[in-house]
């Protein structure tokens, strides 16, 4: 499935690339798209009044619909930032900062997380629940306990729609709907989600909801922050500059604009939008449900050959897998496992991949994670079982 | 990388020196690497070091070598040691992200001399 899309298979059509949930490869179209920008109009948006900064400005525009589009969701509701990590900065510092200017410190509430949240969006809420005096309430259990431990308290909820260790879907039905019957706002981070399956902003219902772009094909340097009416109201501008004030009175009183401007302070990632919806588009001519179906059979098929090997050790239920597995090699240090693959040209990841809690808490110091893009294919996870039954034996011979 | 594996499942100074001069305990948080280093130090010379160490194959065999590298070596050269040494006896491209498991035991020893157990 369209690996003759990808350049780097060009250049090393032998790569076995297993490391999709850390960064997506890019396909020649993106790149194409990023290029003509810098060698044909590489203007600034918004600003100028000649051609090529009207050109720059429509493809931003026009970005924003396909971006908005692809998730269900409106231009105006598409906040641009630098990816999903500072998106989940900003929702977790501008929402707790509103609430405790305007509530009692005794009175602030609490912020609910799971522990086996991505660092990127488990820290956020817990650093700035500390720094404006919230309750910070851990769940240490699995996402769907969350529901039971919500109440009128709960202020801020930041959930993932996967996990980047633990793969397999995930229903967040209920914790969003209770959540808006005490009033409390929920952030959905689909890091590992958007370009595996299908995520509607508007049918999920949460207030927030998050993405980078180099997990979707797109590049570096760019993500989104969706954004509901609700979600709106709840957040403060926090960060300010050009492009993102209405107005600066004589008394130095700033009005930020309203909506999305108001919060894309300073000259956009402009070419990275520009990539990022060509990524968009051409995940929609893929057909996102076919992604889902092609890399959740990749991933049945993976497991059953890990599975038959007695030597692996999975980090959780592989069953539910459907975009990525993570184990161990018994008696191989997780780094060892990824450095000799490398070396055989088979790219997975090992390490704690930001969750130390998580693996604290399953009593492991790393874990090996092999995920799927929609370019890998059979032989790819065949040679991944093969490399591994060698690499067991270089251990133990 | 067939020496590697040599050194880390066989690993050359593996052991404890109780009446040591010098103890270290270093831990790589990201990945889990733990050594604890033991020194016997008589006149500015080191003249024994143990090591335990609980981590990937580069971390251990790393410090195997480099513990037979620089026992009987004074303290003066022992600190002016660098990566350099470490990867040339490790003899494989160990990457930029793997060079604090490489380095974690010269560290370590590094430590160990700058502190005074007595």
């Amino acid at each position: 499935m369209l690996k003759e899309q990808f350049p780097i298979f060009i250049s090393q059509p032998d790569l076995v690339y297993l490391d999709s949930a850390a960064t997506a490869l890019k396909p020649m179209s993106v790149v194409d798209v990023i290029c003509d920008y810098y060698e044909n109009y590489s203007a600034n948006v918004e600003r100028g009044l000649y051609p090529i900064a009207d050109k720059a400005t429509i493809a931003v525009r026009n970005a924003r619909e396909d971006i908005a589009g692809f998730f269900g969701a409106t231009a105006s509701q598409v906040i641009f930032t630098s990816g999903a990590t500072q998106s989940m900065n900003l929702v977790a510092r501008s929402v707790l900062m509103k609430i405790a200017s305007e509530t009692l410190e005794n009175d602030r509430g609490e912020v609910l997380v799971s522990l086996d949240e991505h660092h990127s969006s488990l820290l956020p809420i817990v650093a700035q629940g500390q720094n404006y005096g919230f309750e910070v309430v851990l769940n240490e259990d699995g996402y769907e306990a969350l529901t039971d431990m919500i109440n009128e308290k709960t202020k801020l909820i930041f959930v993932s729609l996967a996990s980047n260790v633990i793969g397999g879907e995930r229903y967040l039905d209920s914790i969003i709907e209770k959540a808006h019957k005490f009033g409390a706002l929920v952030l959905v981070d689909a890091c590992q989600a958007a370009c595996h399956m299908r995520v509607d902003f508007a049918e999920l219902g949460a207030d927030y909801l998050v993405f980078s772009g180099h997990k979707l094909y797109g590049p570096t340097g760019v993500g989104c922050l969706l954004v509901s009416d609700r979600g709106y109201q709840a957040l403060r501008n926090v960060d300010f500059g050009g492009g993102a004030v209405e107005c600066v009175s004589d008394k130095l009183e700033i009005t930020s604009k309203p909506g999305f401007e108001g919060f894309e302070p300073g000259t956009l990632p402009i070419a990275q939008i520009i990539g990022l919806a060509e990524a968009v588009n051409f995940l929609k001519e893929a057909g996102i449900d076919e992604v889902f179906e092609h890399e959740h059979n990749l991933c049945t098929y993976l497991v059953q050959k890990l599975s038959e090997l007695d030597f692996i050790e999975f980090v959780s239920d592989v069953q539910e897998a459907v975009h990525l597995v993570s184990f161990n090699v018994s008696g191989v240090h997780a780094h060892d496992v990824a450095f000799i693959l490398g070396g055989k040209g088979i790219c997975v990841r090992a390490g704690q991949h930001c969750t130390q809690l998580l693996h604290k808490k399953l009593n492991i110091t790393a874990s090996v994670r092999a995920s799927f893009g929609m370019f890998n294919n059979k032989e790819d996870c065949d040679k991944l079982v093969e490399a591994l039954k060698e690499l067991f034996q270089m251990f133990n011979s | 990388m067939q020496n590697v594996l040599e050194h880390y499942k066989n690993p050359d100074n593996a052991g404890v020196i109780e009446d040591c001069t010098h103890e270290n305990y270093s831990k790589n948080v990201s990945c889990g690497d733990e050594v604890t280093v033991y020194l016997k130090v008589s006149d500015n010379k080191l003249v024994d070091l143990k090591f335990q160490a609980r981590g990937c194959a580069i971390s251990v065999a790393a410090l195997s070598m480099l513990s037979d590298e620089i026992i009987g070596m004074s303290v003066e050269d022992i600190l002016k040691v660098d990566k350099d040494l470490v990867l040339e006896m490790l003899g494989i491209d160990v990457g930029p992200v793997r060079l604090k498991c490489a380095l974690i035991g010269l560290q370590s020893v590094k430590e160990a001399l700058a502190l005074d157990v007595n």
